[in-house]
């Protein structure tokens, strides 16, 4: 049996525009199991970061809050803990790694510093001992001769290293959860292979879980056991990743997987989705993906669908009229 | 044999940098440092390689927007590098350039229709009804409403912004659209849709295209042949499928085990490699590959491996290739 070590129940995090609030995530609901990593995956604005932000409690404020929902680390609900109370889990039980290294790392303090800094307020080791860790940190993700980049400054690094030094105050804490927003968006594909081989190691070694964002279908091959794919601000599909994979159901993900050239394979003609993501203050109703769906019946405009299974031990759930809705009976609902 | 649209020879183009204080030395940073290849009409060329390999350098030198210290660029039998600047604005016409970033390559003052009529009345092309006429057509042609033309580059998405990037460098009926990593910026439903347009120009208009991208796939798509790129040389050049299904070259090898690839059967047994790519200021002697290289020899070290030609079209810059 899964051992579930967050929960995330009908979470919805509104942000406040010109003329009121708005959601950017509305009624999401998903767990995640220990030792698993959760690939959370869409295009831009469908609300993958504003979930791993709200999970982290670290939303912009004000400007943007959590109207209802919780979020269950280890039975507790971290919506509304006290600044002090998430404060003291971040870093230490919840730890998060961000896309661009260069603008989380202080550019004014060396690398082994920062590192020390965390050891120092959450393990409460002294200084000279944090130092010390903050060595075996850098040598626990391969930076090579650790010792002499202790001193060294954020700017002295290439890209793929200063994720690494993220990646290190991040297991500082010896974290249960790591959330991973496009850790490796901005790097080179070969330093990318190397970044996520790294994380790979790292999870088992220290019997971490992770939440994995990236809009990046490859990499979620590459990293995922689960995958929930995210469309205007719900999710529309959440299976195991082989299974995902193998017989993508939400139109959505069917046609952003028919849209990917191939390095594998040959496409005589890539069939683009048409139009674009509704931007948050003009929702359509109903089925968010609707206007750009092949499928859609007039139902779809009308109605937002539930996320119900379609395959028959329930890990395959699909938010869809079309796909998802009329024969959960039979099981499977493949097209 | 056909005449190829692009020819380039032994392309160089290097920088000086000064670095230190508060005695600084000059480096000669060599960006692009004999590159070779040649571009047929209506074909697709792509550039691949990571960051920092010359890539998009040697574009831009093509288009003399960075000026080559040596080779040659003869677009339809004229030499490029030579010209005065008369004569290379005339030639600008025939090559024109799709940057990655639209957000920074359009005039954030401009609406859409005066930022597509300002080259035309700069080369005096046409009565202002003509014009008016040109950039409503073009707007139509990628897929833009006529409304675009009275609109801020703010008020687009990023896909849209790319269109009037495409829409200005077809503005003078080019013969080659240097396209620097033109869909990187975009969104993957996106992507498909730029993709497609420039697919279908290509064919309406016989263009060809240099694209210049870190992305396999996308150049495995969109390109007929392709040159793989590793510190301002070209490691292997040949046609895509091939390059890309049975690479050669170990770090085209590299570049293709790394690349992740949508399919969960496939995508565990992705290559590890260690180390990350030299400095350009001071490339390691010999192959510049070497040093990370799991093939090396000997001979590596000591020399630059001479181009190999093979069959297919394809060649390779590797030591494992010289009998």
């Amino acid at each position: 049996m899964d051992e579930k070590l967050l929960v995330v129940d009908k979470l919805t995090t509104s942000f406040q525009l010109q003329n009121g609030w708005y959601p950017a995530i509305e009624d999401l609901s998903f767990s995640l199991n220990r030792n698993e990593t959760l690939a959370l995956v869409g295009e831009s604005g469908c609300g993958k970061s504003v979930t791993a932000y709200s999970i982290m409690n670290l939303l912009p404020k004000p400007g943007s809050r959590i109207d209802r929902g919780r979020v269950l680390f280890n039975g507790k609900d971290l919506v509304g803990l006290s600044s002090g109370e998430m404060r003291s889990l971040r870093g230490s039980k919840l730890a998060m790694i961000f896309q661009e290294p260069m603008t989380s790392l202080n550019p004014a303090l060396s690398i082994g510093k920062q590192i020390a800094e965390v050891l120092y307020y959450h393990n409460g080791t002294s200084k000279k001992e944090a130092l010390k860790g903050a060595l075996e940190l850098l040598e626990q993700v391969k930076i090579p001769a650790a010792a002499n980049r202790l001193n060294d400054y954020p700017h002295h690094l290439s890209g793929g290293m200063r994720q690494r030094v993220m990646i290190a105050m991040a297991l500082a804490g010896r974290p249960e959860i790591m959330l991973a927003d496009e850790p490796t968006t901005a790097l080179d594909v070969t330093i990318q292979a190397q970044v996520l081989a790294l994380l790979d190691d790292l999870k088992k070694e220290m019997k971490m879980s992770m939440i994995f964002i990236t809009h990046d279908m490859g990499v979620v091959a590459r990293v995922a056991d689960r995958v929930a794919v995210m469309y205007g601000g719900y999710l529309a599909e959440v299976a195991p990743v082989e299974e995902l994979f193998a017989n993508p159901t939400h139109p959505y993900t069917e046609a952003l997987l028919q849209s990917m050239p191939r390095l594998d394979r040959d496409i005589d003609n890539l069939k683009p989705i048409p139009g674009l993501v509704p931007s948050i203050d003009r929702m359509p109703k109903g089925c968010r993906f609707a206007e750009r769906c092949r499928h859609k019946i007039p139902r779809c405009e009308q109605l937002m669908p539930e996320l119900l299974p379609v395959n028959s031990d329930g890990t395959h759930t699909v938010r869809c009229w079309v796909r998802a809705s009329q024969n959960i009976s039979s099981g499977d609902a493949k097209v | 044999m056909i005449k190829p649209l692009l020819k380039v020879e032994g392309l160089q183009t290097f920088f000086t940098i000064k670095k230190g204080f508060p005695n600084p030395v000059t480096h000669t940073l060599k960006a692009v440092d004999g590159v070779s290849f040649h571009i047929n009409r209506g074909e697709s060329f792509g550039l691949v390689g990571e960051s920092g390999c010359g890539k998009s350098t040697a574009g831009r030198s093509i288009l003399r927007l960075v000026e080559p210290q040596a080779g040659q660029v003869k677009l339809s039998g004229q030499d490029v590098l030579t010209m005065d600047r008369q004569q290379l604005l005339e030639m600008r016409r025939k090559m024109q350039i799709i940057f990655q970033d639209p957000y920074s390559a359009l005039n954030p003052r401009q609406t859409i229709g005066r930022l597509l009529a300002e080259p035309l009345h700069v080369h005096r092309i046409g009565t202002k009804g003509e014009i008016r006429e040109r950039v409503l057509a073009l707007l139509q042609e990628v897929g833009l409403p006529p409304e675009a033309a009275n609109k801020y580059p703010h008020e687009f998405s990023g896909g849209q912004k790319q269109r009037v990037g495409i829409a200005r460098a077809l503005l003078f009926e080019p013969e080659l659209i240097v396209a620097d990593e033109p869909v990187s910026a975009l969104d993957v439903s996106i992507q498909s849709q730029v993709l497609a347009l420039m697919q279908g120009l290509q064919e309406t208009h016989n263009l060809s295209f240099l694209f210049i991208s870190h992305d396999l796939a996308v150049v495995r798509y969109f390109c007929t042949r392709v040159a793989v790129m590793y510190l301002g040389k070209i490691v292997e050049q040949g046609p895509a499928k091939l390059v890309f299904d049975n690479p050669l070259h170990p770090y085209t090898q590299v570049l293709r085990g790394a690349s992740p690839i949508p399919d969960p059967t496939l995508s565990r047994q992705m290559i590890r490699m260690e180390g990350e790519v030299p400095s350009p200021l001071d490339p390691p002697k010999g192959c510049h590959f070497h040093p990370r290289c799991p093939k090396v020899m000997e001979v590596c070290k000591q020399q630059y491996p001479p181009q190999i030609e093979l069959d297919n079209g394809r060649t390779v810059a590797c030591h494992c290739y010289t009998k």
